[in-house]
């Protein structure tokens, strides 16, 4: 997510969109900015009347007056309503346990499935990948996932099917190519037939018609982590060449 | 608090149950989750700290800060059901679409081939038409009758 128009920072006490900020650094623009209203994102938190960074990395700013820090992070911090990739490590009564690569597991009731009822359970072993949205995240307590949005529609979570191949990765990764702008995914679904579940955990899911398709993919991934959008065009156009017909 | 509780009109379980009520349920879901909180804090909140307004929005996901697209996908066909939810915007059409068991196609062919059919359906849609003529000067008919 680095680019090369990135600010050093000066390090004093205010903070300046598109440079480098420290915890404690406060930002100006977004304390004076009284009538307007102001969404703040993670990394940055209001302390009284000031706006105050909270964790190191770049302090971005999208529309409509957005702010965040963008940070290099592997540890997932569960989020209300993000959608993650869980294994399930046990089955206890009527919940299981799910690791979703954050600090504490979180648990799914077997009712948070479409279709199932006290009789009728989802069929889910140890070892199986769910995606799933996160319902309840706090700080004092464990995470809460469901397989239903609110009106009880599974849409597309659920139990992943068995054959296809878990790997993981940056969470910058994460959102570097599922951001608009990042043309990776869909131009290797215009060669190859793939399925994929990207999980905001760090997680990705993927699964082709063969290994060789499938660990193209993998691969054209984890190499575009440090790459701007042309180098990942020729990733993508080199790896392809690679491929015989799929 | 009761005050307000009694002038909500209260539905009960068994109808928020039902299918048609999943919208109303979120709905009520809410309005009930907001008055729970209330009167948890009422001993601590303050009337000013109540109506007090802030500016601030608090948004803890990536996802949203940074406009990221919907992380399920499937490409050329792997996963038509995934495919479809891409296409129909998070499949709001495909929720509220109910497969027909007999497509348009298939009716249009049944009907083609069995002509006494097509005249029952051509006869129900003369009679509509003629119920509309007459609809449209009720005033003489009526004018008529009294005269007789």
């Amino acid at each position: 997510m680095v680019s090369e128009d990135v600010k050093v920072g000066h390090f004093g006490r205010e903070a300046i969109v598109g440079s480098v900020v420290l915890p404690g650094q406060v930002v100006e623009e977004a304390s004076s900015a009284e009538q307007k209203k102001v969404t703040l994102g993670p990394g940055v938190e209001r302390v009284k009347e000031n706006i105050v960074v909270c964790n190191s990395g770049i302090l971005k700013k999208s529309e409509p007056n957005i702010y965040y820090v963008d940070n290099l992070q592997k540890r997932y911090t569960p989020v209300r309503k993000e959608c993650v990739i869980g294994v399930v490590t046990m089955k206890a009564g009527d919940i299981f346990k799910i690791d979703i690569n954050s600090s504490e597991q979180a648990s799914l009731s077997y009712l948070a499935f479409e279709n199932v009822s006290k009789k009728n359970r989802p069929r889910i072993e140890v070892g199986d990948l769910v995606y799933a949205q996160i319902l309840s995240a706090s700080k004092d307590m464990e995470p809460e996932l469901v397989c239903v949005n609110s009106y009880g529609k599974q849409v597309t979570m659920g139990v992943l099917p068995a054959e296809g191949f878990l790997f993981q990765c940056s969470i910058n990764l994460i959102r570097k190519i599922l951001s608009p702008e990042c043309p990776l995914l869909s131009k290797l679904g215009k060669r190859i037939p793939y399925e994929t579940a990207i999980g905001m955990n760090g997680r990705i899911w993927i699964k082709a018609k063969n290994v060789d398709a499938t660990l193209l993919i993998g691969n054209a991934i984890l190499a575009s982590e440090y790459a701007s959008t042309e180098t990942i065009n020729e990733i993508c156009d080199n790896l392809l060449k690679k491929l015989p017909n799929v | 608090m009761s005050a307000k509780h009694l002038k909500r009109k209260k539905l009960s379980k068994h109808i928020l149950e039902m299918k048609f009520m999943q919208r109303t349920k979120e709905k009520v879901r809410l309005l009930d989750e907001e008055e729970e909180g209330r009167a948890t804090f009422s001993s601590e909140l303050t009337e000013q700290m109540a109506d007090q307004k802030s500016n601030y929005f608090i948004q803890p996901s990536f996802a949203v800060c940074d406009g990221l697209m919907p992380s399920r996908l499937s490409f050329l066909g792997m996963n038509p059901l995934i495919e479809k939810f891409m296409k129909g915007e998070a499949g709001s059409d495909v929720q509220t679409k109910e497969e027909a068991d007999v497509s348009l196609e298939e009716m249009a062919e049944t009907y083609a081939s069995n002509s006494t059919l097509v005249e029952t359906m051509a006869n129900k849609f003369h009679k509509k038409k003629r119920d509309k003529s007459n609809d449209k000067e009720p005033d003489r008919k009526k004018m008529r009758l009294s005269d007789t």
